[in-house]
């Protein structure tokens, strides 16, 4: 088989430039399931990305009234340690509320000049739960000091339950459509792969009768879904690679609130699993059209 | 030694094709199958390719039931078979060399042995400044050569021939029929399915005859086999 690799190679070229329109319609069927695969992965992973940030980051931020004296505020202080499903509570100060701030404006800095002594930011704990399913719980017992010691509580649980309902549209969202455009795909690379055969009759008739074997006339057809499938697939992969690289370093240049590099998922964590998943997909698609073309026209 | 045994073949459309054929071709031979169109001579010959399926009966080739053999096989099977077919199924966009090439190619021959075999037999069909032609460029007498160089290359014990000379002019059939007599000199035993009577009787060689698919004789001499 080693002996006539080039042989297959050579033959498989031949068909792909012969049926060329048909080559580039297969290339550019794989390209696009492949790039809603990109596409929909880069949404959901980076959606997961930022859910298991939250978590992993505050439970809740309770703000502390402005009236409440440090004597009260530490009596409050004490509730906060009685309740069991809390497993940390981080002080910040009215200094360093101002502080971050500070960081969080950093580049404006007129923005908050002369305010460091009367400044709008409040004290508040951020509390970390145990798990974040008692969440709802300790929300509960916190609104009850809503107005009394506390001024405001922010609990991430309504955005993190809308994200965890959006990312489960797209992911439905997207088996769908790379089913549906894979089906197409398939379709196309099989109708190429038919015309590559039947472009040959005859060459596969003599083939047959001077005694090669089926496999032999196989490869070059197999050959040529695979290249198919890699080409379809290897283009979006490396054009999104790129294009995903810009939008994330434009993003934290245009927004610098945001921590560069920590909100999205970074660009080698996603391609480490797009990679290979995307040129799986392209050489399935290539090899599952040809494969299914060949044992339907090809009676060897 | 070929050796067919109460071979029958009805194909699935009921059209009965073959009927009780039992015959020996002993290794060397040179033999001619005749009969008038549609008496079974093409039918006989794809039984021994194994190209078609025998409906009942044993074909026996190098001592190999091919009856028996796996699927797999075949290719291999065939390889001890050449063929040539009356309509030469050259492949237009090959040389003459190429085609020839081609035959050795597809069952993985080394490109040095290619390349040490095909003037070889090239010049053996008398076609040695031919081999960068293209078959549209050649007569029709020059395609069956290069057919035959093709079937020959890789050393076949077997050659069939359906109807060889059945597009050619009497000359160009001839100087076929001399080929294969060449061929045959070699040690290969040649069988040529043929309904062309004068060529048959010039050759005198050993005669089976169909006729709606049976045997009517078998004997050596000329094709008239109503006398
Ligand atoms: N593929 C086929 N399907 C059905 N009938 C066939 C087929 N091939 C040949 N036949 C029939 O079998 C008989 C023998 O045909 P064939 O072997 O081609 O004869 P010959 O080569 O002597 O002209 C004919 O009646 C023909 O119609
Ligand atoms: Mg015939």
């Amino acid at each position: 088989m080693f002996n006539n690799i080039w042989y297959f190679i050579k033959e498989a070229g031949v068909n792909l430039f012969r049926n060329r329109l048909m080559t580039l319609a297969s290339i550019l069927t794989v390209s696009s399931s492949t790039l809603i695969l990109i596409i929909f992965f880069i949404l959901a992973s980076n959606i997961n990305y930022i859910l298991s940030n939250f978590e992993n980051s505050i439970g809740m931020t309770v703000y502390v009234s402005e009236e409440l004296s440090s004597e009260e505020n530490l009596k409050f202080y004490d509730k906060l340690l009685e309740i069991e499903t809390i497993s940390e509570i981080v002080y910040v100060s009215k200094k360093e509320a101002f502080e971050k701030a500070s960081d969080i404006f950093k580049g404006n800095d007129n923005v908050l000049k002369g305010l460091e002594s009367d400044h709008p930011f409040p004290r508040s704990y951020e509390i970390t739960l145990t798990s974040s399913e008692y969440g709802e719980d300790v929300y509960k017992i916190l609104k009850e000091y809503e107005g009394e010691e506390l001024s405001s509580i922010k609990y991430a649980q309504s955005e993190t339950s809308a994200l965890i309902i959006i990312n489960g549209v797209i992911q439905l969202i997207s088996i769908v459509l790379i089913g549906g455009l894979s089906f197409i795909a398939i379709v196309i690379i099989m109708n190429t792969i038919t015309m590559a055969v039947n472009s040959r009759k005859n060459e596969i008739n003599i083939m047959k009768y001077v005694g090669a074997t089926n496999s032999f006339v196989r490869w070059p057809f197999l050959l040529e879904g695979i290249f198919i499938g890699i080409v379809g697939s290897v283009v979006p992969l490396i054009s999104s690679f790129l294009v995903y690289n810009e939008i994330l370093d434009l993003i934290y240049k245009k927004l610098p609130m945001i921590e560069y590099g920590s909100f999205f998922q970074p660009v080698e964590d996603v391609f480490e699993i797009l990679l290979p998943s995307g040129l799986m997909l392209g050489f399935l698609l290539g090899i599952v059209g040809s494969a299914t073309s060949i044992k339907k026209h090809l009676n060897v | 030694m070929i050796e067919v045994i109460n071979l029958n073949k009805v194909y699935k459309n009921g059209a009965v094709a073959l009927e009780g054929i039992n015959f020996k071709v002993e290794d060397g031979e040179f033999v001619f199958i005749v009969g008038s169109s549609g008496s079974g001579k093409s039918t006989l010959l794809k039984a021994m390719l194994k190209e078609v399926n025998v409906t009942k009966g044993i074909i026996i080739i190098n001592g190999k039931d091919i009856n028996k053999l796996k699927k797999g096989k075949i290719p291999y099977f065939r390889r001890e078979i050449g063929i040539v077919f009356q309509d030469f199924r050259l492949l237009p966009n090959k040389t003459v060399a190429e085609n020839v090439a081609f035959a050795m190619e597809v069952v993985g021959a080394k490109k040095s042995e290619i390349r040490k075999r095909v003037p070889q037999v090239l010049a053996m069909v008398g076609l040695q400044n031919k081999r960068k032609a293209y078959p549209n460029q050649l007569s029709g007498g020059e395609q069956q050569r290069v057919a035959l160089a093709r079937a020959i290359i890789n050393k076949p014990q077997y050659l069939l021939a359906d109807e060889p000379t059945g597009n050619l002019d009497p000359n160009n059939a001839m100087g076929i029929m001399s080929l294969l007599e060449d061929i045959n000199g070699t040690g290969t035993t040649v069988i040529v399915a043929s309904h062309a009577k004068e060529i048959v009787d010039v050759m005198d060689k050993r005669v089976i005859a169909l006729e709606n698919g049976r045997i009517v004789k078998d004997s050596k001499g000329g094709y008239n086999y109503n006398v």
